[in-house]
């Protein structure tokens, strides 16, 4: 019972700072917004080719591009939320979390659940960038993208946090997020489509656990443009999804993907902090 | 007395590194303990292993009966700590700070709110419980912490050099209220400090020098080890006056940078006779009663604050 009660008050530190921390909210839309505009426009011709038949329903690069973002939003900020914990380490803050009376289980769950949350108002507030590209926002879209990023970002923040445990300090934990995150994003589909990429390539991005998020999101707008279901068949072919075993990754098949990657990087998570003196 | 603290043979090893080598003590029930070492000592280490922030590598140690290893929560219910660094969250008010605390150690939330109030008005801080903590001073942050380790009623506090960088005034208005606190609350107090004056404040004191006791005694009892006052004597001829002196009265006189050094047991009552024998030659007499600079100086064979400036290289290395 008083494990929920502490998730519950690091959980509400964790906004806390992240709402005191104004610039840092300004500033992470800076990123997604200089994606779009720039790389949306200047290479939408060149990319848009490669789409193939999808251009038929409307698809631009621009589109195809936007839940690209969304996803990159979702990776970048859970995986950076880890630097919470290293900063509380560096400003000391960590010792009067360790020394309560408060089961390491719930500073974990409190860390975590915070950093999603974080990376669910982040990726809300893309929704902002829609009209520029002509993406129809719906209700029950914004519902659907909610759980898609909530469920994706457990394991982000849960390995971010993980990684946090491990250092002390906030350049170094850069440093190794950097080497962590740019191949899982560059390697996603995020960007580009995936047609006509080496093969190599193409088995990097099936191990990559970031491309199911991005595959689940783009099919989640994908349907929400009233893409029909014989068009998302076939969205592999023209390198817009991912098929494993020559079958066709589905969204259910993504969502259980993410449960098991939370399952395994939260456990991984809570170790770190039962281990941390 | 009941014991509320217990330890016996602690050990500490950091790799190669002793910080804690095999100490034993204990800490009465409603009763101040000091802690005196220089930097380097052991002291933070014996603090975080009686926390259980840190695993012992041998030894014992209980707290209101319960071993460290394998009770640690219950422990940690009953203590409260002021640790030597700071450990607020500046993002977050002095408000903010203290009742994110009292909600980890599940106080209700009215004794939260008049606990704050009551605490923070002690303090003088009651007016500035609404900023950020990073407006405030640095005697300002540590009277947060202070009270923030109260907060919770702690059974034994640990407090680990509470006024480390304070102005004079600030240590010794946080001094009265230590003192204060201790009549008020029962609780016992563990005090870890480099600074003498402060451990004249606590019942009995360890002396801790490179992770082990060197001694540990009353503040009174630590002084008698000296023997008594010290008088400094200047003459004239001070090879005549030794003479006369030692012709006169059974004390021990020593030569220290061209003045004489009395020990003697009760100061005030010798300098009268002194100045009988020895008449006009006086140039200069000066009483010195022991402090605990003296008793550190008389056990270790040197002073604290050379100690110290041996351990420097330690010291920047733990700054990082
Ligand atoms: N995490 C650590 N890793 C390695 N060595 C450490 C660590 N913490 C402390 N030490 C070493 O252990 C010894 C005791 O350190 P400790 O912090 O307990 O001293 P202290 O008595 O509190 O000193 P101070 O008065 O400077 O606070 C020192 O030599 C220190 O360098
Ligand atoms: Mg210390």
């Amino acid at each position: 019972m008083n494990t929920f009660k502490h998730v519950g008050i690091i959980w509400y530190r964790e906004i806390l700072r992240y709402w005191r921390d104004k610039p840092r909210i300004v500033g992470s839309l800076a990123m997604p917004f200089f994606f779009l505009i720039i790389f949306g426009s200047g290479l939408s011709s060149s990319i848009g080719q490669m789409m193939g038949g999808a251009a038929e329903f409307g698809i631009d690069f621009k589109k195809f591009m936007f839940p690209g973002i969304i996803g990159m939003t979702t990776l970048f900020t859970s995986m950076f939320s880890g630097l919470s914990i290293v900063r509380d380490k560096e400003y000391g803050f960590l010792k009067e979390i360790l020394v309560a009376p408060v089961d390491r289980l719930a500073v974990a769950g409190g860390k975590i659940l915070g950093g999603s949350t974080v990376t669910m108002i982040q990726a809300t507030l893309l929704f902002l960038f829609a009209p520029l590209v002509g993406v129809g926002v719906t209700p029950l879209l914004v519902l659907k993208v909610w759980g898609l990023v909530f469920l994706g970002s457990l394991g982000f923040t849960s390995l971010g946090t993980f990684v946090g445990n491990q250092l002390d300090s906030a350049e170094g934990f850069q440093m190794v997020m950097n080497f962590l995150i740019f191949p899982m994003f560059f390697l996603s589909g995020a960007f580009f489509p995936l047609n006509d990429i080496p093969t190599w390539m193409a088995g990097l991005v099936r191990v990559n656990p970031f491309s199911y998020i991005v595959d689940a999101m783009r099919q989640l707008f994908f349907q929400s443009m009233g893409l029909p279901e014989t068009m998302m068949e076939r969205l592999p072919e023209f390198g817009l999804g991912i098929s494993l075993f020559n079958t066709r990754v589905t969204i259910l098949m993504d969502l259980g993907i993410m449960v098991f990657l939370s399952l395994a990087l939260g456990t991984l998570a809570v170790r770190s902090f039962h281990q941390m003196e | 007395m009941k014991a509320v603290i217990e330890v016996e043979n602690l050990v500490k090893d950091y790799g190669d590194l002793r910080a804690v080598n095999g100490i034993s003590f204990e800490v009465n029930e409603g009763e101040i303990f000091g802690f005196l070492g220089p930097n380097g000592a052991g002291k933070t280490t014996t603090i975080k292993m009686l926390c259980g922030l840190l695993d012992p590598t041998a030894g014992k140690a209980r707290i209101a009966e319960m071993d460290v290893r394998t009770h640690p929560m219950e422990i940690r219910k009953q203590i409260g700590l002021v640790f030597q660094t700071s450990s607020l969250d500046d993002r977050l008010t002095g408000r903010e700070n203290l009742s994110f605390h009292s909600r980890l150690y599940n106080l209700p939330r009215k004794t939260e709110e008049e606990r704050i109030t009551e605490l923070s008005e002690r303090v003088g801080l009651s007016d500035r419980l609404d900023e950020r903590a990073n407006n405030y001073s640095g005697g300002m942050k540590r009277r947060l912490e202070l009270i923030r380790g109260m907060l919770h009623h702690p059974h034994v506090l640990f407090l680990d050099e509470p006024t480390l960088g304070l102005d004079p005034q600030t240590r010794s208005y946080i001094w009265d209220y230590i003192q204060e606190l201790k009549n008020r609350e029962e609780i016992s107090i563990f005090l870890t400090t480099h600074y003498m004056d402060e451990v004249e404040l606590a019942n009995r004191a360890a002396i801790i020098d490179e992770g082990e006791i060197i001694s540990l005694d009353s503040v009174e009892g630590l002084k008698d080890q000296l023997g008594g006052d010290l008088i400094f004597l200047d003459t004239e001829d001070n090879e005549r006056a030794l003479e006369k002196l030692e012709a006169e009265f059974n004390i021990k006189i020593e030569h220290v940078d061209s003045r004489l050094k009395l020990t003697v047991e009760k100061g005030e009552q010798l300098i009268p006779q002194l100045t009988q024998v020895l008449s006009d030659s006086i140039k200069s007499i000066n009483l010195h009663e022991p402090t605990m600079d003296d008793v550190f100086l008389h056990l270790t064979g040197k002073e604290i604050r050379e100690a110290e400036a041996e351990d420097n290289s330690m010291e920047k290395r733990m700054m990082h």
